[in-house]
């Protein structure tokens, strides 16, 4: 057997197999007595009808095919011991000839990222000053939050909440008879009737009052539609809305604060955190971004874009899932299949996929690795995390498979605190590198295995962080 | 008779593969001609110089089907050709 590879673009590679004449007949002559001992060949007895009667009784072609499936994923195997590539995902058969015998397999292989000088890659960090008119509209939603709705005894205005008993009539027809029904006075208000509002504006507390409105054609009362109706309001209470002013007692009232500096002490810094929590994940991809746009090279085979599209879509059915929602009645609610959304977000997820190799190169360049304690740390953290599943969480994070996952999201946090540093301009010195031959060797296949644990185990207990990772 | 209307099919089974090596080739012919007719017809359409020539007819097969009803197959002629040291047939008998 002999096998070549021939490199094409997007990280393919074009696997030929090639055999011998006596090797592939050997291979049909099996194939052949195969068939010869599962199907009655007229004149022979089962298993004995030789390798040109099988032939002559299905045709040249069949027997061929049969052997590529009985041969064919065997060969493929022995093939990809030989050659230098790890296949990212299943190879996809192209042509076969068979005289001579030459079989061409593309396969994917994992993504090359070339990072380039990604040290010296500076981005200013500006996260978003908080204005003392940032506090005060937050004071003042928070004001709104706490209004409260005061009866007074003046006649209703627009704005007002009134509680009054409605009868509408048109003849006969009763289209409409509430009691004590709560209404917000609204200019152009069409509920429960168009200028119902207006005519209640004016009316003191008590006072009933008779009047004519014009029942609109749309109206879904039929009987009452395009008529003029006889209304008669009895309003019991008007009511003003009463909004705290901001000051130490507003500052009482919404929490344990001592003063109105106090609470303002306290929003400012909320309103930092968030500033600087929003304004670090903004700051991470745009480091990223400017890594992307000094990596020499980046490749990657379209079957990894479809992974990571098919990784959030599974995540997404799994969170939809937690609360509930089966997958089929998601879709049809988006009214789009499966196949056609991962299409949708295919961009979304390429852009993600792209920061993710960074984030992995960076990793291996810079030698990022967990320590074992860390992460037994983030273990026990995670089952504590899972409070009455406790047991069950940590059975599953003690296999290999569930160290590994964590390993894989903290060496992906460690690369995404790397990046915002060197973009800082104050990540550490490089340390020595031990041999980069070996490093070239080892790594190569992480992103690769990484994708399948962490969809599997690692999500739904930090799901802010690959996320974080990828988006 | 025309030549071409003696030989009717050759007769691929476990028992002519193993004749052949004996230089001998069976066919189904039809069920009046003689040996005479048999020879030059093999002679002529396949090229080959014809030694001798036997022939058998093949009693019918019974077969029943269900309980009563019997079905039988015509009967048959069958010619085993033995050719000359050396000759061959291609056609039919090997690998296609």
């Amino acid at each position: 057997m002999k096998v070549t590879t021939e490199r094409l673009d997007n990280c393919q590679v074009n696997v030929i197999i090639e055999l011998d004449a006596s090797e592939i007949d050997k291979k049909l002559r099996q194939t052949a007595r195969k068939l010869a001992r599962d199907f009655n060949i007229p004149g022979y007895r089962p298993g004995r009808a030789p390798y040109h009667a099988v032939v002559r009784t299905f045709g040249r072609e069949a027997v061929q095919q049969q052997a590529l499936d009985d041969f064919g994923n065997e060969l493929y195997d022995q093939a990809l011991e030989e050659i230098d590539y790890e296949p990212y995902d299943m190879g996809d058969l192209q042509e076969v000839e068979w005289e001579p015998f030459r079989m061409t397999v593309q396969i994917p292989i994992p993504p090359e990222v070339e990072l380039g000088d990604y040290r010296s890659v500076r981005v200013p960090f500006e996260p978003e000053e908080i204005t003392d008119e940032a506090i005060e509209e937050y004071l003042e939603d928070m004001r709104e939050e706490h209004a409260q709705w005061v009866p007074v005894e003046r006649p209703a205005q627009m704005g007002d909440e009134v509680v009054l008993d409605i009868k509408g009539t048109t003849g006969d027809h009763v289209m409409m008879d509430n009691e004590n029904s709560e209404l917000i006075l609204e200019e152009g208000a069409t509920y429960p009737m168009p200028g119902l509002h207006e005519q209640v504006v004016g009316m003191p507390p008590g006072q009933e009052k008779v009047f004519e409105l014009e029942v609109p054609e749309s109206d879904s009362d039929e009987a009452a539609a395009g008529k003029t109706a006889t209304v008669t309001v009895h309003l019991h209470t008007v009511r003003e809305r009463d909004v705290p002013p901001v000051d130490d007692e507003l500052a009482m009232m919404v929490g344990d604060y001592e003063s109105l500096d106090d609470l303002k002490a306290s929003v400012r810094e909320r309103l930092e955190t968030e500033a600087l929590e929003q304004a670090e994940s903004e700051y991470l991809n745009a480091v990223l971004e400017a890594m992307l746009e000094a990596a020499e090279r980046i490749e990657y085979p379209p079957q990894a874009v479809d992974r990571e599209a098919d990784l959030s879509v599974s995540q997404m059915e799994r969170s939809m899932a937690a609360q509930g929602l089966p997958p089929e009645t998601l879709w049809r609610m988006m009214g789009k299949s499966r196949e056609s959304y991962m299409q949708d977000i295919r961009s979304s997820a390429e852009q993600r996929l792209r920061r993710r190799l960074i984030l992995d190169e960076v990793a291996r360049q810079e030698g990022l690795e967990p320590e074992p304690e860390e992460v037994d740390a983030e273990i026990e953290l995670m089952v504590e995390m899972a409070g009455p599943e406790a047991s069950q969480m940590r059975e599953m994070l003690e296999t290999p498979q569930g160290r590994a996952s964590i390993t894989q999201d903290l060496v992906i946090s460690m690369a995404q605190e790397r990046v915002k540093e060197i973009g800082r301009g104050e990540a550490p010195p490089l340390e020595e590198k031990p041999a980069p031959d070996a490093a070239v060797e080892a790594e190569p296949e992480e992103p690769a295995e990484d994708a399948a644990p962490e969809a599997d185990s690692g999500e739904g207990q930090e799901p802010e962080q690959s996320e974080a990772g990828a988006s | 008779m025309n030549l071409y209307q003696v030989l009717k099919r050759p007769v691929l089974t476990e028992k002519t593969d193993f004749q052949r090596d004996d230089n001998k080739y069976v066919f189904e012919v039809d069920r009046k001609a003689n040996k005479l007719q048999i020879k030059e017809a093999i002679e002529v359409i396949f090229d080959v110089r014809v030694e001798s020539v036997n022939t058998m007819i093949m009693k019918p097969k019974r077969r029943r089907m269900g309980r009563k009803l019997i079905v039988t197959r015509p009967a048959w002629k069958r010619a085993v050709v033995t050719l000359a040291p050396g000759e061959r047939i291609q056609e039919f008998f090997e690998g296609v």
